[in-house]
Order: structure tokens, then sequence, then C-alpha cells
């Protein structure tokens, strides 16, 4: 068994629990603006009958630095993938602005945005390698196939470039004889990567890269993916449900509920005090070998209008009074996103709250976007503590 | 043996508490072929399974857990079959048992539960319609009636408006609502086991959390068993009062799932936990199990682990090594149990 020890890994030796930060502060130093910077993205989609548009995205804020991965998580429905698709240029941006080295990719278009998809400066890894590899193509001719769209070089120069991606994917430049369907699902998510790093983008946008593998071959890729950002300054975003898998690497997450960020911070900051009541179920409800806090899941999950305690849908904090079916409208109504599941509902929620910045923090270092952000977790107290007093 | 069928009604596993300890299922030298009989792919696996208790099962892809567990519920893939052992369930051999037998048992007495919910239900009914079949089909309940113990069933479930939900199409509901239909369907015919395949795999994480605590509810009002294979060790963690370790088809370690977690006794236990979703979310450590496992069915002289082992000896790779059952409920397959010094799921990395 081997193991690699990330924080280790850096210049300075830093405490494990500071990692997140300090590497953030670390990147940050390097560049001042990021290599990636999302403003105000908004992206809809059309109904099948023609009904009113669909909006999957509001208002998303997101910055990447070189050498920085930053990790989103949400659940099914919560628009990450859309989120990668609408950086990528695949699903058209309705307004907002998504700038890589300051250009604004929403802008492009005809002759300029084929010549920046060509160039490759994106890359996309997906889920499943077997699903996104030409299954006729040998891996060397998969590899190949970006440089060729690009018209980078000639035919020697290619076959060196597609070697050399593959060695620093940690394969053996012979694997380029062989059919996706002849190596193991390791190596073809390997395989993936060198396809997509073979162009040298700037980006890399990695759409669930590792929940189709094992918990073995999930962090080799993981400390793939960490060490390429290291030699080549990718910025590199990494779409995942599974928190656990981002803990290990990422600087930063970002937290998407129904098409808004509900919180953006250093990731170790954010898993030790999430300061969104979304993102503390999140972190609450994943399972744990020491066993799970249950009580605190149920609290951060139970609406106090549950059928099992009977009474009228009412919830009180603050003075106001909001029922269930008016924090369900607040969320329908363009409100807080997560009015409708939330414990902590209050008549502010009818307002979609802005970002707050964490005390003490820089600006945008630490934001999340309710109007309790400060007063939440002492109502978690109480309804913890009333909950243990009552009677099942 | 329909006789044994008939002895144990409902009626009388309606008490979690009835005699706990008691054996429920009993698997010995279990051997499972695939290719037609031309591979063994699991390795005299033995396990009991008692009254009220849950059992883990945990490995790598390939490592023959669901072989097991689609052995127990007789449902194994054209081409593989139980080719030795033993399979004792309440009195019936569940090794060779005739179709007719298979569902008199199936959906009453063993029941499962899958990853994916929605391959499960038939798309074009609703799915009230198909649980109340179930109780109509299983247990011969008149129409009526069975409508309105389904309606019951959803709610016990903990669906909101179970009402509403009976007469929606799986495709109106999401996941963690096409799973909460699929277990009320597994528990309708009140079975003793439940065995539940990744069940909460595909789930997102604040469903899956709800699902665990729903089936923690569902054994303890039941008392129900079960038999749950996950690949992630927390899942099993939270569900499990026994956790079974395969490796390359052989089981390597059992025990109690706290304290095999907490203090593994063989080198591959110790490697899951390490490579595992452990939960301290400052952790920065990586790992990874070098190597591959052997092929499925290879023929080893010892150890099946020994390649990929930091404690592996010349002896370990000449002779098979047994599984040593000790004094505390534990058993583990390892020469060098005693003296190698792990550290589980308290490590810091």
């Amino acid at each position: 068994m081997t193991t690699t020890d990330l924080a280790g890994t850096q210049s300075t030796d830093i405490h494990p629990a500071s990692a997140g930060t300090a590497s953030t502060g670390e990147v940050g130093s390097r560049a001042s603006e990021p290599l990636l910077r999302i403003e105000d993205l908004g992206v809809s989609f059309a109904r099948p009958d023609g009904g009113r548009r669909t909006r999957v995205l509001h208002g998303v804020e997101l910055a990447v630095r070189a050498g920085e991965i930053v990790g989103i998580v949400g659940e099914t429905g919560s628009g990450k993938t859309t989120l990668a698709r609408a950086i990528a240029g695949l699903v058209r941006a309705e307004g907002g602005h998504v700038r890589l080295d300051g250009e604004d990719l929403t802008r492009l278009r005809g002759r300029g945005r084929r010549r920046f998809r060509r160039g490759g400066a994106i890359q996309f890894v997906f889920q499943d390698p077997l699903r996104s590899l030409d299954p006729e193509l040998t891996v060397g001719a998969s590899v190949r196939e970006g440089l060729a769209i690009a018209g980078v070089g000639s035919r020697a120069e290619r076959a060196e470039r597609v070697a050399g991606a593959l060695q620093q994917v940690g394969l053996d430049p012979a694997v380029a004889e062989r059919l996706p369907a002849q190596i193991s699902g390791g190596q073809r998510q390997r395989v993936s990567i060198a396809r997509a790093i073979v162009t040298g983008p700037r980006l890399l946008l990695c759409d669930e890269p590792v929940s189709a593998l094992d918990a073995s071959n999930r962090n080799h890729i993981l400390i793939l993916l960490d060490e390429l950002r290291r030699r080549l300054d990718l910025g590199i975003v990494v779409i995942s449900h599974d928190l656990s898998s981002l803990a290990g690497i990422a600087d930063r997450v970002v937290v998407l509920y129904r098409g808004r960020v509900v919180e953006d911070g250093p990731i170790a900051d954010v898993f030790a005090a999430p300061r969104h009541p979304y993102t503390a179920l999140l972190i609450a409800s994943a399972p744990d070998i020491h066993g799970r806090d249950r009580a605190a899941a149920a609290a951060l999950r139970a609406r106090p209008t549950e059928p099992a305690t009977g009474g009228t849908a009412t919830v009180t904090l603050d003075a106001a009074t909001v029922t269930l079916d008016a924090a369900a409208a607040f969320t329908e109504a363009g409100g807080c996103s997560f009015a409708h599941r939330c414990p902590f509902v209050t008549a502010a929620c009818a307002q979609a709250p802005p970002p707050a910045d964490a005390p003490g923090r820089a600006a945008g270092e630490w934001t999340a976007a309710c109007h309790h952000v400060h007063t939440w977790r002492d109502t978690l107290v109480t309804s913890v503590d009333s909950r243990k007093e009552s009677p099942a | 043996m329909p006789e044994a069928a008939e002895l144990t009604g409902p009626g009388e596993l309606a008490g979690p508490a009835s005699a706990p300890g008691e054996v429920l299922l009993r698997a010995r030298d279990l051997r499972v072929t695939i290719g037609g009989g031309a591979v063994e792919a699991v390795h005299a696996v033995s396990f009991d399974v008692r009254r009220g208790e849950a059992i883990g099962i945990v490995g790598e892809s390939g490592s023959g857990k669901t072989l097991v567990c689609r052995s127990v519920l007789g449902v194994l893939a054209p081409g593989c079959a139980v080719s030795g052992g033993t399979i004792d369930f309440d009195g019936t051999s569940l090794v060779d048992l005739p179709r007719r037998a298979w569902d008199e048992l199936r959906g009453t007495r063993i029941a499962a539960v899958f990853q994916d919910p929605a391959s499960y239900l038939n798309p074009s009914y609703t799915v009230g319609h198909q649980l109340a079949e179930q109780l109509r089909v299983k247990l011969r309940r008149p129409r009526r009636e069975a409508r309105a113990e389904a309606v019951r069933l959803l709610a016990a479930m903990g669906l909101h408006n179970p009402e509403q939900v009976y007469g929606q199409y799986p495709h109106e509901l999401s996941g963690g609502m096409l799973q909460r239909v699929v277990l009320a369907i597994a528990v309708s015919g009140d079975p003793q086991l439940l065995i539940a395949d990744e069940a909460t795999t595909a789930l997102d994480v604040t469903i899956q959390a709800e699902v665990l605590d729903l089936l923690a509810r569902l054994r303890a009002e039941r008392g129900l068993s079960v038999i749950a294979v996950s690949h992630d060790l927390a899942v099993i963690a939270e569900l499990c009062d026994r956790v079974l370790v395969l490796y390359a088809g052989e089981l390597v370690e059992a025990g109690p799932t706290a304290e095999v977690l907490l203090a593994p006794r063989h080198p591959y236990t110790e490697a899951l936990l390490q490579v595992a979703s452990v939960g301290s979310w400052e952790r920065r450590t990586l790992a990874v199990i070098d190597g591959q496992p052997p092929p499925v069915g290879a023929a080893l002289d010892g150890c099946r682990f020994a390649d990929r082992c930091a404690f592996a000896t010349d002896e370990c790779r000449t002779r098979p090594v047994p599984l040593t059952e000790q004094a505390d409920g534990r058993a583990v397959r390892c020469l060098r149990a005693r003296e190698i010094a792990l550290s589980g799921a308290g490590a810091t990395g």
C-alpha cells in the first residue's frame, strides 16, 4: 500500500487542519487574477411544450486560479453538470460572463469561437471513459485526435506528444496500441485524462471523474489530478456528489443548490464549520465509519411540521411565522432556493439571500447565501435539545 | 420443503426480540462458479445471519460479494451456479431449490432491494398498483384491502401524501422516493431476511442518509435480518452489526463491524479502510492499494492477498492460509495476524 500525503508535498509544512486554506493562499499569491472568472452566469432550458423556459442556473459566481482545484458539489438536478457545460460553451449562457485569462467566452462567435475550441484551452474529463472514448479507436488514436483537430505539428511531433501525455498520466506508451475495452477501468480514466491534457489546456473540467471507480482506483486518479495541477499549473474543476473524494484534493468547494451557489469557501473551513444550512445537511448526512451524527442530520432536514408530530405547519424564528406552503412558494417565486427544505426559514427568505462574507475573511474568500448565516446554528442547538427532551 | 414455510408464519416473527442469537441463515463452504462452471469465483465462504441481525459484505469489484448474495436469493446470472456447500434458511436448503419453492420463499420470507430502483419497477403501471399487486399475489389479499394496506405501507416508508404517491408512475418520482417504494414492496410480505445490494449507492448523500435511517427503523420495528452489500465501508458501518470482508472470492476477515473497522486483523481490511472515505474532512491523505487482485479463479498456493501485502513472507505463499476463528467472535485468514500491527479507522493518516 502506498500513501501520498498531499499536505506534505507542499513546500512548507502545513498543519493538516489548515491545509485547504493554506494551499489556496499559496496559489493565490502566484497569480492575482484568477484563470477562470464567472460572473452572474444564468442558463435556462426551453420546455418541450414551448412553455416558459426553466431556469437551471441563477447568478452563479465562481473563480478558479491556475494550479487550483475547485470542487463543485450538489445533488441531482442542482445544475453542476450544466455549469461545466456552460463554462465549455456547450450550452448558451443567458447573461453573465465566463472569462478565461480575461477573454469573455460568452462573447465569442463564429470563427473566433471555433479557433478557441480547437485550441483546446478548456478540456473535459467525463465520468464513464467507456462511453467517452470511441470503442473502435485505439487509445493512441483517441489521444491524438485533439492534436489533429488543433492542427498541431507534424505526424512525428504528434506521436511524440501522445507518448508524452500517456507518460504524464502514468501509462506505458505501449498502451497506445490497445482498444479501450482491452484495458482496466482505472487505466481508461487515465487515457481520458491524457486525451484532455495533450493539447496543453489551461483548465480541466472533470465531471464525476471517479464515481465509476472503486476506492483504490479513485484515489489513484485523484492523486494524478493533484500532480497534474502542480506540474502543468492547470486550473481544475472537479464536479462530484461525493464529498469525501473532494476532501482529498480540492482547495475550495462550491456548493450548488437548485442552480444557485449557496456556499463557496476553502474546503477545510467549509467542512469544519459549514455556514449554510444545506452544506451542514450534506456533511451531516455523509455516512461515517465512526458513526454519523444522526441527530444533527435529522434536525437539519426536519421541517418542524413533519406529519408524525402533527399540528399545523408553522415554523417560528425571529417572531416571524412561515407556513410550509409559504416556504415552498418562496423557493418557487425566486426567493431562497433552500427555503422549502430549511428548518430555519423566515419571512425574510422570500427574497433571494445575497452571498455574505465570513467575518474576518477577505471579500469573496468564504461566502454563504443565507439570511440567517449568523444565527441558524444557535437555533439548531435548541431544536436538537428539545427533540431529546420530547418523548418520541 | 413447503412444510417448513408453513411453520413460520408472519405472526411469529413480529417481535424483534424473538430469540436473538438464533441462526436464520447458515451458509457453509459456499462455492460459486462462473462461465458455465469453468471458473470458481467464490471459494468456500461460510457465514451465519442471526434473527434481527444485519451483516455487511465488503470487498473490491470482483471479490464475489454480489455472487454470494445472489446465491442466497437464488438469482444467479446465466452461467453462474452454486457448485458446492450448503445454504440453510430457517430449515430450508436453498441450494438446488425447485422454482416453485423459490416462489413460495421470495417476496414473502426473503426480499431484496438493488441499486437502481427505477429499473425494478414497471414504467407503465402506477407504483401503488405494483405494490398492491404484491399484496394480492403473494399474500392473497382482496383487491380493496390490498389497496388500503399499500397506502399504509407507503406512509410507513416515510412518503408524504401516500394516497397521491399510490397513483403516480415511476417517472414522476425521485430516486429516493422510488427506493422507498421498492422497500415498501420488499417488506410488504413481512420477510425475515432483506438483501440490500448497493441499495443506497445511486442516491444523493442526503437521500442516502434518509434511506439508511429508514432501514434502521424497519429492522427495529420488524425484526428484519439484513444482508447488505456495499463498496462503501461507511454505509456498512452505519447499517450492519457484523461485517464480512471478501478478497478474490475468499472470506479474509469477519467480526462485529465496529471492532473490525477500529482494529482490523487482516492487512486487506486495513488497506480497504485506508482507501475508504473515513469521514475526517481535514485529512489530506490519499492511500492506494498497489497492484491488482489475482484473476478470478486463479489457482494460488498461498494467501491470495500476498502479492499486494506489505507483511507477506515466503511462508504466506507456500501453503493455503486457513480462516482462524478467534474467541471474541472474530475470524481472520492471515498467518501473521497476531504479530503485525494495524492501525484501523482510528488512524489519522
